[in-house]
C-alpha cells in the first residue's frame, strides 16, 4: 500500500516538475484579445452585410422584390456576372432565345418613349443565401440593359420568384396599370471596402428600410438607387438604375410601357 | 470577486471579468496543455484557442459554477486534438536544461530521485495520448475519475481502464530501469 502511494506521489511530483517552471508568455493575452476582437468584427460585418445587402459585382447589386425581408430563411443574394463584359443576347430579337431557356415569356420593350434603348441582355444564376452565407437555392434571372446617351444605365431584372418577401418599406410612389400595382422606391446604397468599420451613423442607418450597405468596393461610395417593381402572371419585374436623372413619374411610365408591351 | 459572478459578467460581455478569469486559470491551462501536447509552442496555441472559445461561447455555459470544468473541457479537447495531429517533440532541450539547472543536487539519493522523475516523465510522454491525457488529468489536475470521464466524454470505466494500463506501463518500465541501474 505504502509502495503504491509512493508511486502515485512520484507521478504527481514528476508532472509538477515537468511543467512547473513554464509561464504564460506576456504576449498571450494580447493575442487572445486580438483574436476575440477580430472574430467579433467578422461576425458583425458578416451580419450586416448578409442582412441587408448584396455581395455582388457591377450593377447587379440587388434584386429583392419589394426590397423587403425574406419571409423564409433567405438573407441575401449573390450573383457574379459582370454585365459590362457579358451580353449574350446582344440584339432585341435574341430575347426570344432567352425566353426559351428560361421557360417562360417576358414583357419588355426595345425602346422607351423617353429615349432609353435596349443594348443587351444576359441570363444569370443567382444564389439565395441564408444568414451564414450558405447557398440555400439557386434561380435564374434575365437582366436587360437600357441606355440613353450619357445618362446612367437602367436595368430590367426579370425572374420567377421562388419565395415570398414581406414588404417592410412603404413605397415612395405607386401607380396602377392594367390592374397591376407598380411601386417606386428610392434607396441609398453605401458601398464600403472589406476592412471598413461601421460608424454610429451607419449602425443607425442599418435599421432603415431604404438604406443598404454593401461590402466590396475600394473606397466608400454612396449611390442612390431608383427602383420600380411589379409582378405580372407570376413573374417579377424590377426596373432599376443608380443615380438616375429621371423622375419617379418617368420611371413609373417606363414600367407602364413594359406592362403594355405586346 | 466570486467566480460565478465573474462568469455571469463575462457572459454579458464584460471584458474585465474575462480578464480576471484568464488571470486565475492561465497557469493551470498552460501547464495542462504543455503536458498533453508535449511542446511549448503548441501549448500556447491551445491556451490561446481555449480562452478565445471561452469568451466567444460563454453564453453556452449553462451553470456558472461549472466554469472551470467547462473551460478545462475545451482546453483538453483542443490539446488532445493538437497532440494527436502533431508529432511530439520530446525530449525537449528546454525541459532538460530547466531540470538540470533548476535542481540542487546534494546527494546520491537525490540524483537517483531526479533520474527517476526524469525517466517517469519520459515514460508519460511516450504513453498513447488517450492514456497520457488521463494520467495528466488525474495526477496533475487532481480530477476524479468521474470528472475526467465528463471532460473527455467517455465512460468512467474507460478512464479507469486507461489509468490502470498507464500505471502498469509506467511501473514496468521503471522497474526495468532500476534493475539495469543495479
Amino acid at each position: 500500500m505504502k509502495m503504491a502511494q509512493d508511486f502515485e506521489q512520484k507521478i504527481k511530483t514528476a508532472l509538477q516538475e515537468e511543467c512547473g517552471s513554464i509561464l504564460v508568455s506576456n504576449q498571450m493575452k494580447q493575442k487572445i484579445d486580438e483574436e476575440i476582437y477580430q472574430n467579433q468584427e467578422e461576425k458583425r460585418m458578416k451580419h450586416f452585410s448578409m442582412r441587408r445587402v448584396v455581395i455582388g459585382v457591377a450593377v447587379a447589386c440587388l434584386f429583392l422584390t419589394g426590397a423587403g425581408y425574406a419571409v423564409g430563411k433567405t438573407e441575401g443574394f449573390k450573383s457574379s456576372l459582370d454585365f459590362t463584359k457579358y451580353r449574350k443576347y446582344d440584339s432585341f430579337e435574341k430575347i426570344a432565345e432567352a425566353e426559351e431557356k428560361l421557360g417562360y415569356e417576358v414583357d419588355c420593350v426595345e425602346q422607351f418613349s423617353n429615349g432609353y434603348t435596349f443594348v443587351g441582355a444576359e441570363k444569370q444564376g443567382v444564389d439565395a443565401m441564408d444568414e451564414n452565407g450558405k447557398t440555400t437555392y439557386t434561380f435564374e434571372q434575365l437582366v436587360i440593359e437600357y441606355q440613353k446617351a450619357d445618362e446612367p444605365e437602367i436595368s430590367l431584372y426579370i425572374e420567377k420568384p421562388i419565395e415570398t418577401f414581406e414588404d417592410t418599406k412603404t413605397p415612395d410612389a405607386v401607380r396602377e396599370c392594367e390592374g397591376i400595382t407598380v411601386e417606386y422606391d428610392l434607396y441609398t446604397y453605401k458601398c464600403v471596402p472589406t476592412d471598413y468599420e461601421l460608424t454610429e451613423e451607419d449602425m443607425a442607418n442599418e435599421n432603415r428600410d431604404d438604406y443598404f450597405i454593401s461590402v466590396g468596393s475600394d473606397e466608400v461610395e454612396i449611390s442612390m438607387l431608383s427602383s420600380v417593381t411589379w409582378e405580372k402572371e407570376g413573374i417579377s419585374y424590377n426596373l432599376l438604375g443608380f443615380d438616375l436623372t429621371i423622375t419617379p413619374e418617368e420611371m413609373l411610365a417606363m414600367a407602364e410601357e413594359i406592362i403594355l408591351a405586346e | 470577486m466570486k467566480e460565478e459572478i465573474l462568469v455571469e459578467q463575462m457572459k454579458n460581455g464584460n471584458k474585465d471579468a474575462f480578464d480576471a478569469l484568464y488571470e486565475k486559470y492561465k497557469n493551470i491551462a498552460i501547464h495542462t496543455a504543455y503536458l498533453i501536447t508535449g511542446n511549448l509552442a503548441d501549448s500556447e496555441d491551445v491556451v490561446q484557442e481555449t480562452f478565445v472559445k471561452v469568451y466567444l461561447h460563454s453564453t453556452e455555459l449553462k451553470s456558472n459554477s461549472g466554469f472551470k470544468a467547462w473551460m478545462m473541457q475545451i482546453l483538453v479537447r483542443t490539446a488532445y486534438r493538437m497532440g494527436k495531429k502533431k508529432s511530439r517533440e520530446f525530449p525537449d532541450e528546454e525541459t532538460v536544461n530547466r531540470m538540470e539547472n533548476g535542481t540542487e543536487i546534494s546527494s546520491l539519493e537525490q540524483v537517483m530521485q531526479l533520474e527517476e522523475r526524469r525517466k517517469l516523465n519520459a515514460v508519460i510522454r511516450e504513453l498513447p495520448i488517450k492514456q497520457r491525457t488521463v494520467v495528466i488529468l488525474f495526477y496533475y489536475n487532481e480530477c476524479s475519475v468521474g470528472e475526467i470521464a465528463k471532460l473527455l466524454g467517455c465512460m468512467e470505466g474507460t478512464v479507469k481502464s486507461r489509468l490502470h494500463t498507464a500505471r502498469k506501463t509506467m511501473k514496468k518500465i521503471l522497474e526495468e530501469e532500476k534493475e539495469n541501474f543495479v
